[in-house]
């Protein structure tokens, strides 16, 4: 087959695109730099904020267990949670001591009498807030702790909870905790580095009058729709290296994530079958963004349809950061969804072959199916779906 | 060669509008290295007509051959002998002269050589050289025009056809267009042109066909044209024919 049309449509849509900075920072800079910054930045922040509030010195009013207090300031102190736990004997509210902001939050301890035992209710009182929250959750330590010390007194012996013991590897966590997301930035990232380019190089050019101007010449079209098609997967492409780029600055300048992130146990197999999956997923959104901007009438028309995809994938996508999400049968059966999904698998190393192949297989299945649908939307009526009307 | 049969286009009804019959029963024959014009008014079907020639469009009947070749089933083989030129037809902005001159002899087939001997010589015809690596974007109107005549003509065809080419040129620019016309039918090339404008057909054409509502109402020389002639100038003559036509077709419709 002679590849000369292909090679140079491909070629003339590569220089235009390397002359047009729009492309190029949506295709490159922003997966690169921008997302991964932006992250960055709203955990630093994040982090920060979580730091100045776990350091706050936090007041809890106390009532109905006042000779318990004086344990309990000791507890705090062992645990070093910075609590001041203060006795209040006052009729006032709680609700307006911490409207106030007199007290953080507020321990409200009742008698109860169940049989032979005696009981002790006690009910915590905060306002959701970020202070609220910090201050319920070292009062539930604090308060823990403080049980257990009357249990061992009372009966000689405690119970003390350790860690559980988690088989999972190091890989199996990491895919599971950063695979998913991993995966939906990869995915949609994939979807805008196609989409900044498929509606001009179809409806912008149907618009514009140049598409015309192409068909006037002996080339046959689907070459030409070829060298267009190739070139949107280039993007997308480059947009799929530019996010894993971002992802791997990101981790290593938040050098305590990388080993974290179980990247080095991934074996080589596994990171060419995600390469694959990118791959495929990249050509399905070339195939599909391209045919939208081919049968659309004006690139209003593409951009809106394309916009609606967008919204579309990223809706199907946020199963795959979902916590607990897992490849079942359904998944594997959902396009785009599914190559996400197989590659968190193959991060955590759950996918396996058939499942790899099934996916893969049904990618390119919607992919030649569509190209078909277009193949034969242009030759049924090509003045109608290639001129502008 | 253009010779053009009994060619009938309807535009299927749009929703709720009518179908529209854009070009109706029209024939005529265009010789190579004569000017031939195909005039009308706005939306009397000429665009229709010459998209139908440059194998864009298909006729709904009749019969179309460019250069000795059907349109309907020799598509490629017309398409590599014709050179057409619309006003509505854009240029790759981000691409310089040289670049669309190249990427367009590409898709023409020309092999390497050939294409850097056409590139050269359309160069030196259309005054490219002062600007031939900038993007075409930041040309100015006239220099856009030229681009794009050299692009039509990359190929060296034997028929060229232009369609409302000097829409939106100065006059300079339109004038020099009008030097390239005549350059191509004393290179022997058919050339086939539509317009609105009387003055161009009095100053370029040979032949003229007349448009109104996709019929054609005067088909001849311009010769023939002069000596038919009842107004005192031409474009009171063009006027006079369409008024004549229109209430032909009232007539009809009564």
């Amino acid at each position: 087959m002679n590849v000369t049309i292909t090679i140079a449509s491909l070629m003339k849509e590569v220089c235009e695109a390397l002359r047009d900075k729009r492309t190029l920072v949506l295709t490159v800079l922003v997966p690169l730099v921008f997302y991964p910054g932006l992250i960055m930045m709203a955990g630093g922040l994040g982090a920060q904020q979580k730091q100045k509030v776990e350091q706050s010195e936090l007041v809890i009013g106390v009532s109905g267990m006042d000779s318990d207090v004086a344990e309990l300031t000791e507890i705090s102190s062992k645990q070093k949670n910075n609590l001041q736990w203060r006795s209040y004997q006052s009729e006032r509210e709680i609700k307006s001591l911490l409207d106030a902001g007199e007290v953080q939050a507020f321990v409200q301890a009742s008698q109860i009498e169940e049989g032979d035992f005696e009981s002790t209710q006690v009910e915590v009182h905060y306002l959701y807030s970020a202070q609220g929250l910090a201050a319920q959750a070292r009062i539930k330590a604090a308060l823990k702790t403080l049980k257990d010390n009357k249990v061992q007194a009372q009966m000689g012996r405690v119970i003390v909870l350790e860690d559980d013991v988690n088989y999972a590897t190091l890989r199996m966590k990491a895919g599971n905790q950063f695979g998913g997301t991993a995966a939906y930035f990869l995915a949609f990232l994939a979807f805008t580095g196609c989409m900044a380019v498929a509606v001009d190089v179809a409806a912008g050019e149907k618009e514009r009058g140049t598409l015309e101007a192409v068909l006037v010449t002996p080339a046959p079209f689907w070459k030409v729709a070829l060298g267009k098609l190739y070139f949107i997967v280039v993007m997308g492409t480059l947009s799929v290296i530019s996010t894993a780029g971002g992802i791997g600055l990101m981790a290593l300048l938040a050098s305590q994530v990388a080993p974290a992130m179980g990247i080095g146990n991934i074996d080589v197999w596994s990171v060419l079958g995600m390469i694959v999956l990118l791959l495929s997923l990249v050509f399905f959104f070339a195939v599909l963004l391209f045919s939208v901007s081919i049968l659309a009438r004006s690139s209003k028309e593409a951009h809106m349809k394309a916009s609606l995809l967008m919204l579309v994938v990223a809706m199907s996508l946020v199963y795959c950061i979902l916590p607990g999400a897992e490849v079942t049968s359904g998944v594997l059966y959902t396009p785009v969804l599914n190559v996400a999904m197989a590659i968190k698998g193959l991060w955590e190393g759950s996918l396996s072959g058939g499942q790899f192949v099934l996916v893969l297989g049904m990618m390119a299945a919607i992919s030649m199916l569509i190209l078909w649908y277009v193949n034969y939307r242009v030759k049924q009526d090509p003045e109608k779906v290639l001129l502008r009307q | 060669m253009i010779e053009v049969k009994n060619v009938h286009k309807i535009y299927p009804a749009s929703k709720g509008g009518e179908e529209v019959h854009a070009v109706n029963n029209v024939s005529f024959r265009c010789e190579p290295g004569r000017v031939f014009a195909l005039l009308g008014p706005n939306g009397s079907g000429k665009t229709t007509l010459l998209r139908m020639i440059s194998t864009l469009m298909k006729p709904l009947k009749g019969e179309i051959k460019v250069a000795g070749m059907d349109i309907s089933s020799d598509g490629a083989a017309v398409r590599s002998q014709i050179g057409f030129l619309t006003g509505s037809a854009g240029l790759h902005e981000k691409l310089s002269a040289r670049e669309t001159l190249n990427y367009f002899g590409k898709l023409h087939g020309l092999g390497r050589d050939l294409l850097e001997l056409r590139i050269e010589e359309l160069v030196e015809r259309f005054e490219l050289g002062e600007f031939l690596d900038r993007p075409t974007g930041k040309l100015s109107m006239g220099q856009k025009q030229r681009v794009m005549l050299a692009r039509t003509l990359v190929h060296d065809p034997e028929v060229v056809v232009f369609d409302e080419a000097t829409t939106g040129l100065d006059v300079l620019a339109a004038k020099s267009l009008m030097d390239i016309i005549r350059s191509c039918r004393e290179d022997g090339k058919t050339v086939l042109f539509s317009t609105h404008i009387m003055g161009e057909v009095s100053m370029l054409a040979d032949d003229v066909l007349i448009l109104h509502k996709g019929r054609q109402i005067f088909e001849g020389t311009m010769d023939d044209f002069r000596a038919g002639q009842q107004s005192a100038s031409i474009e009171d003559e063009f006027v006079r024919l369409l008024e004549n036509a229109e209430s032909d077709m009232k007539g009809e419709k009564v």
